[in-house]
């Protein structure tokens, strides 16, 4: 009987993913562990610890997986239009800040950022781009004296 | 008397210019985050971080510490006036903060907040003047065993006591200790988990870790949220805002029961203010002759928890300074600016640190008052800041997360390592992994380390230390009961779904 209800039940494959990467990130550092050696109870190596949590990891990983694995819970919706904005114009900043300087790094990661709403329009993300980038600069390289390059020259 | 020497000695440093503009400014950055949907005092906090770092140590700690209780004043604002929690905590307020405020008592709503804060901080610190000295003397006595107990279980405590899944956020602490390893192991020079990356070597940004799960996974799931309605200031007059004597009665128990829920749960390590407030909320709740009026406006409802997450945040600074384990991730965080600032937290700092300490206390007496003076004749400013558009207010912040993040150090590495954080943090959230006890186990994680092996170096390798010493012993079996409390609920959650199931599935 018990049988039969497992099977019609149906797995919740996010829930499992997410079990899972619990999982692995523990087996990843127990194995890790094993190669900086794990010394004796005494005279503990570096790789003690890395095992012992990597294992409590795994151990989660699994008790989790047995919570979680029919749960009916819908798959989250991830809204990629802020995530996919925010995390261009992160990388924007981290790419122009040394070549290029504070105040474009600034400017790129706000006009990129902003369109992450739906409601912003490309003139209001200018302005404020631009207003942002002028005022960092001033709050930080001029007010707390930040050593950073506002241009490239 | 001893305490009121080092009191005057206290007062005295925080009486000086500098400290008082900077306690200023700390209480009027919390407040402003607090009041802002949206923006947490983690951020708030780790976004500051790198300013402190050309201030003198204790000016620094004032501040920091002035966000995170300012924080917990301004959190309430949005709760009443739009039903937005500012912070975690004030998602208690909304309950019958909003309602208030649709019964047009939105003055009189915000006005209790205020006073009960105020008065449960207040009590708290006296509480904590008092009993911190004693807690450190005690701490004092600690070895290595009893240490590594203590933060075991106050990692135990902060993910077991949190609502959700005790398993996620037991992995979570598991996740935090792993990322506490990354870096040069201190005994061996060893490179553990750094990928070759020598930005990795002295480990992980704690800055990147907390702006990353508290900043931009915060901006990520509060875009889209629909914007908030502008309110009309004019209608919170100051005179609607004084409460008539039946009503001054009505929540002078409460807020002394929310005190000293808040007070005892603060000091406590591994729980903070969000526990104290939903505990408070529910006493009140419990003790009413009439619950039924509780999420309709019962004034009780606002009184009780704001004075307990007041009193909680100001006595969370106990186990913080006086032993060095952190109540909360907030508190952890402050942890961790500490070390960065070269400043060991634990039973010697009150002793080779009476200034930093004592300056601490007064500075939050002085922070209270200066509050009080922001939160009620000011409270028009903060209601207009709340008309500031999210689609602004967020690309700012993404930039001071970049410049915080970039200034410390100034690796781009943690630039993106910012970046993996948040998207990890919001896929955390999404999927009900709580990202504080991360970072507590991420800050905690070395200290435990290496107690842990001092402790067995000390025994020789033998695990009856940790239960031959009272102190540890009582602990280790604390820490055991509540593992088996937690793992019984589990076993019966899991038991009596089956059994729903199991009748759904015999019925249809």
């Amino acid at each position: 009987m018990a049988e039969e209800q497992h099977v019609k039940r149906k797995l919740n494959t996010w829930e499992i993913s997410a079990a899972a990467s619990v999982f692995v990130l523990g087996a990843y550092m127990a194995a890790q562990g094993f190669d900086y050696t794990v010394g004796s109870l005494n005279h503990m190596g570096a790789g003690f610890f890395p095992v012992v949590v990597g294992l409590l990891l795994v151990f989660f990983g699994i008790a989790i997986f047995l919570e979680v694995r029919y749960r009916q819970t819908p798959p989250p919706d991830i809204p990629v239009r802020p995530l996919a904005a925010l995390t261009a114009g992160l990388i924007a900043f981290a790419v122009l800040i040394e070549p290029a300087g504070l105040v474009p790094a600034t400017f790129f990661l706000v006009l990129i950022a902003a369109f992450g709403d739906e409601t912003m329009g490309v003139l209001r993300a200018l302005i404020t781009a631009f207003a942002i980038a002028v005022l960092g600069y001033l709050v930080f390289v001029v007010g707390f004296r930040l050593t950073l390059d506002p241009f490239w020259w | 008397m001893d305490l009121f020497s080092n009191m005057a000695l206290g007062f005295e440093r925080a009486f000086s210019f500098d400290a008082l503009m900077f306690c200023f400014f700390g209480v009027t950055i919390g407040t402003f985050v607090g009041v802002l949907p949206g923006v947490g005092a983690m951020a708030a906090v780790a976004l500051c971080l790198p300013i402190t770092f050309y201030l003198d140590p204790t000016v620094a700690l004032i501040m920091l510490a002035g966000i995170f209780y300012g924080a917990q004043y301004g959190s309430s604002t949005a709760a009443i006036l739009l039903n937005v929690p500012g912070t975690v905590t004030a998602a208690v307020t909304c309950l019958d903060g909003y309602p208030m405020t649709q019964q047009g008592r939105a003055g009189l709503a915000l006005f209790v907040t205020t006073i009960t804060s105020f008065v449960g901080g207040s009590i708290a610190i006296v509480l904590m003047m008092l009993f911190t000295p004693a807690m450190a003397a005690f701490a004092l006595r600690f070895s290595s065993a009893e240490y590594f107990m203590i933060m075991l279980l106050g990692l135990i405590v902060a993910s077991t006591i949190s609502p959700g899944s005790h398993l996620k956020s037991l992995a979570m602490v598991a996740v935090g200790l792993g990322l506490g390893l990354v870096g040069t192991d201190m005994n061996t020079g060893i490179m553990r988990f750094t990928f070759d990356r020598l930005e990795l070597a002295d480990g992980v940004s704690l800055v990147a870790i907390a702006m990353g799960l508290f900043g931009v996974a915060e901006i990520l799931s509060s875009i889209g949220r629909e914007s908030s309605k502008p309110i009309d200031v004019k209608t919170i007059t100051f005179r609607s805002m004084i409460p008539s004597k039946p009503e001054m009665k009505q929540i002078v128990w409460p807020t002394l029961r929310g005190t000293s829920i808040g007070a005892f749960v603060g000091a406590l390590p591994g729980s903070g203010a969000t526990v104290a407030t939903f505990m408070a909320y529910a006493v009140e709740k419990r003790l009413a002759k009439d619950p039924s009026r509780f999420g309709k406006g019962a004034i009780e409802g606002i009184a009780a928890p704001e004075a307990a997450n007041n009193a909680a945040v100001q006595a969370a600074f106990m186990p913080t300074l006086s032993l060095g384990i952190p109540g909360d991730a907030l508190m952890a965080f402050l942890l961790g600016a500490m070390m960065i600032h070269g400043i060991v937290p634990g039973p010697r700092f009150l002793i080779e640190q009476p200034v930093m300490f004592w300056g601490l206390v007064a500075s939050f007496w002085i922070g209270n008052i200066m509050l009080l003076v922001l939160n009620i004749p000011l409270i028009g400013l903060w209601v207009r800041m709340l008309a500031i558009p999210y689609n602004i207010l967020y690309p700012a912040m993404l930039f001071f997360i970049c410049i915080g993040v970039y200034s410390i150090n100034y690796q781009v590495f943690d630039i993106y390592a910012v970046i993996i954080f948040g998207v990890l943090g919001y896929l955390m959230n999404k999927f009900g992994y709580p990202p504080a006890p991360l970072l507590l186990g991420f800050i905690l994680g070395p200290m435990m380390e290496e107690h842990f092996k001092r402790a067995l170096l000390m025994s020789r390798g033998d695990f009856n230390i940790f239960w031959e010493r009272p102190i540890s012993a009582v602990l280790l079996g604390v820490t055991i009961l509540l593992l088996a409390l937690s793992a019984r609920s589990i076993y019966i959650s899991a038991r009596r779904k089956r059994q729903e199931k199991g009748e759904v599935q015999s019925a249809g």
